[in-house]
């Protein structure tokens, strides 16, 4: 696959042994070992990937992610602490595409990679052949660059973000299920301790905000999922 | 408390009254300070008889302002009226009160016989002016009379009653004044016994510099050092698990790579690697969650649909426990019940009683859960009820409560086989608590264990759409 990878972790052991499984899987990982490092890293080496550890000293991972935010919209994926819910909440508030608690099977981080990256290629080759943007009343959604524009104004969009409004604009109108955007967008089953996608629309409804006439535009329904509201439900 | 209240008001009550009584006893056997009064009372009325019979009342206006003016000791504590014939004062002064009805009952009586006023500071005499005119002398000796006055016939009576009144106003103080800090001590030592290590209470006791005042400083001492104790320790078991996550995040990374090494070659020791770090993994997030439940300040609430909760953890349970061929079966009336609760603490509760029950089923026997709507025992509030049932072995009586305890296990055996970290219902019972509900287990016949949570309802948030 040869997909690049920026691993930030400050264990220098740890992050070793990540680097030669991921290596083994085909990857090519690029290593630091603290915030400042892997901010200089990301600018000389543009990588698909980053996997980032929130534990850090000096600049954490949340102070790291939020720089990088500013930089650019590469995924990126949060070691959290094990028994810390909070931090995962706060990782996806502050854009992060995913998160695995540390420590971890390896496999599963594997997994994880693969599914975002997986996912920020189909929302790329989706585009191509067929039309380029998506319109959806005061919205347009830039398949290839995955860039959302309001009234023509440009919002910066995680890939995680994107799939799910992505998906729910297609359907709007109609409730998405949970289990199925879980699938699609995160890549697994939906799980009620996992408050992933409840954090992911709540990025997506403070980005958009609500519509002219002040409704939400996108409505829970509860227990089952999702809706984009549409023209008559509004 | 409240009866060791009424018994310090009744006993400092009684004993006032008591010696009180003792005291006017020997006063009334002891003293004849009366009769001295009454005495010079009479000699200044004879003085002043005797200087007023010399003048002729009548005309001589002019040596009765004298006297009066050389008299100043008059003015102030010994007031002198001279009444004539028609009851008129002679040098227009207001008379005292009760005088009126003096006057009335001497107009009627005969000259010679005694009438004593209702005040006692006053006596009368009739003298013969120099004109020849018969006038009323009535004197006052202006001095604070009030025991005399209640020490007359009549008076006794009030007395004794005002005096059981005011002591029992004055015992009611008293006892106030002892009890209130005493009560607010047992306030602050129950918050202390309920966990709520925060209380202090030498604030409330500022303006008091007793031994009571004393005794809050020392109780705040105490609970600052058991609120640092248990902190150590809190912290302790947080810092410890922090520090174990380092090495277990490497060896699950090594197992990871040896796995990878080994290429699809299954090894029963990698397997067990695996599986026992991972369990100890699980175990250092079950441990961290639970410290974090301990300081109350990270937990939000959030709107949730508890029958989908339960739903979703009883189809895992199903999947779980059909690989062990167990049954569980979920019991519910209610389609929707949506409050307000910290999701993640009401999930891990229940999931982790349900675990438990399922470790604890044999093979081939059934879990029941069930949920159901209800009056919480306390507060009568509304509330969910979750049991979960199992048909395990049960639990000694004794030891009902202390399942809740981390790391508790009924038989004292420590091997994995019976699982769960022993720490999944103390998790329970402290998310219980958090959300102000209860948590108890019984057992049932004819065996098994049946776990019940009782979680109050918030209503303010029954909005379905949005949140």
């Amino acid at each position: 696959m040869g997909n690049q990878i920026l691993l930030v972790d400050d264990d220098i052991v740890f992050n070793d042994l990540v680097r030669e499984y991921l290596e083994n899987e085909g990857f090519t990982v690029h290593s630091a070992y603290d915030g400042d490092e892997a901010i200089k890293t990301y600018h000389k080496q543009p990588v698909d990937i980053i996997i980032l550890d929130v534990m850090m000293p000096n600049k954490n991972g949340f102070d790291t992610l939020k720089v990088l935010r500013k930089i650019g919209g590469t995924p990126v994926l949060m070691l959290t602490a094990k028994g810390d819910d909070l931090d995962r909440i706060l990782g996806l508030e502050l854009g992060a595409d995913d998160y695995l608690s540390k420590p971890c099977n390896l496999r599963e981080l594997t997994a994880r990679i693969k599914a975002i990256l997986r996912r920020v290629s189909n929302n790329e080759f989706n585009g191509v052949p067929t039309p380029n943007t998506l319109v959806f009343e005061d919205i347009k959604l830039d398949l290839g660059a995955q860039n959302v524009w309001l009234n023509d104004e440009l919002n910066s969009f995680t890939s995680t973000e994107f799939l799910l409004l992505k998906i729910l604009v297609e359907k709007a109108g109609q409730v998405v299920e949970k289990e199925l955007l879980s699938k699609k967008v995160l890549g697994r089953s939906v799980n009620p301790m996992d408050r992933s996608l409840d954090v992911h629309i709540g990025n997506i409804r403070k980005k958009l905000g609500p519509k002219k006439n002040g409704m939400q535009r996108i409505k829970t329904a509860r227990g089952k999922g999702y809706f984009y509201v549409n023209e008559q439900q509004s | 408390m409240q009866g060791f209240f009424w018994r310090l008001f009744i006993g400092y009550w009684i004993v006032i009254v008591l010696s009180a009584l003792f005291t006017i006893v020997i006063l009334s056997v002891t003293t004849s300070s009366e009769i001295s009064r009454e005495q010079y009372r009479d000699r200044l009325l004879d003085i002043t008889a005797n200087e007023l019979k010399s003048i002729n009342l009548t005309l001589d206006k002019e040596s009765l302002e004298e006297i009066f003016q050389n008299a100043p000791e008059f003015q102030g504590f010994y007031e002198v009226f001279i009444i004539d014939s028609n009851n008129e004062e002679i040098r227009n002064r207001k008379l005292p009160l009760f005088t009126r009805i003096l006057l009335h009952r001497l107009g009627k009586a005969d000259p010679e016989e005694r009438i004593s006023s209702f005040d006692p500071r006053i006596n009368y005499r009739y003298i013969q002016s120099a004109d020849g005119e018969r006038y009323l002398i009535l004197g006052r000796l202006n001095i604070l009379v009030l025991g005399e006055l209640l020490l007359r016939p009549g008076g006794r009576f009030v007395l004794v009653l005002s005096g059981i009144f005011l002591s029992g106003i004055l015992s009611y103080l008293l006892a106030r004044f002892i009890m209130q800090p005493v009560s607010k001590l047992q306030h602050a030592g129950r918050q202390i016994a309920r966990g709520n290590l925060n209380v202090r209470i030498s604030d409330d006791f500022q303006s008091r510099k007793d031994g009571l005042a004393e005794l809050a400083r020392d109780f705040d001492l105490m609970a600052d050092k058991v609120d640092l104790l248990i902190g150590n320790q809190e912290r302790l078991v947080a810092d410890v698990s922090h520090e174990l996550r380092s090495p277990l995040a490497r060896l699950q990374a090594s197992v990871s790579l040896a796995r990878q090494k080994a290429d699809g070659i299954t090894s029963n020791e990698l397997d067990r690697i695996e599986k026992e770090s991972e369990a100890l993994s699980d175990l250092i997030g079950q441990i961290l969650t639970y410290s974090t439940l301990n300081s109350h300040n990270q937990i939000t609430f959030e709107t949730t649909d508890i029958v989908d909760l339960v739903r979703t953890i009883f189809e895992d349970a199903k999947y779980e426990g059909s690989i062990q061929k167990k049954n569980v079966v979920f019991r519910t009336t209610i389609d929707s019940l949506i409050t307000k609760v910290n999701n993640n603490l009401i999930h891990s509760a229940i999931e982790n009683i349900v675990r438990n029950a399922i470790n604890y089923t044999p093979s081939g026997k059934t879990i029941f859960i069930e949920l159901k709507l209800g009056a919480h025992s306390k507060s009568n509030k509304e509330a969910f009820f979750l049991t979960v049932e199992d048909q395990g072995r049960g639990v000694p009586e004794l030891e009902l409560e202390r399942i809740f305890n981390p790391f508790y296990r009924v038989d004292g055996s420590r091997n994995s086989s019976s699982g769960g970290g022993g720490i999944g219902l103390a998790i329970a019972y402290r998310s219980t608590k958090i959300h102000g509900g209860e948590i108890y287990a019984e057992n049932t016949l004819p065996e098994g264990l049946r776990v019940s949570l009782c979680i109050p309802i918030f209503n303010n948030s029954l909005q379905a759409g949005s949140d």
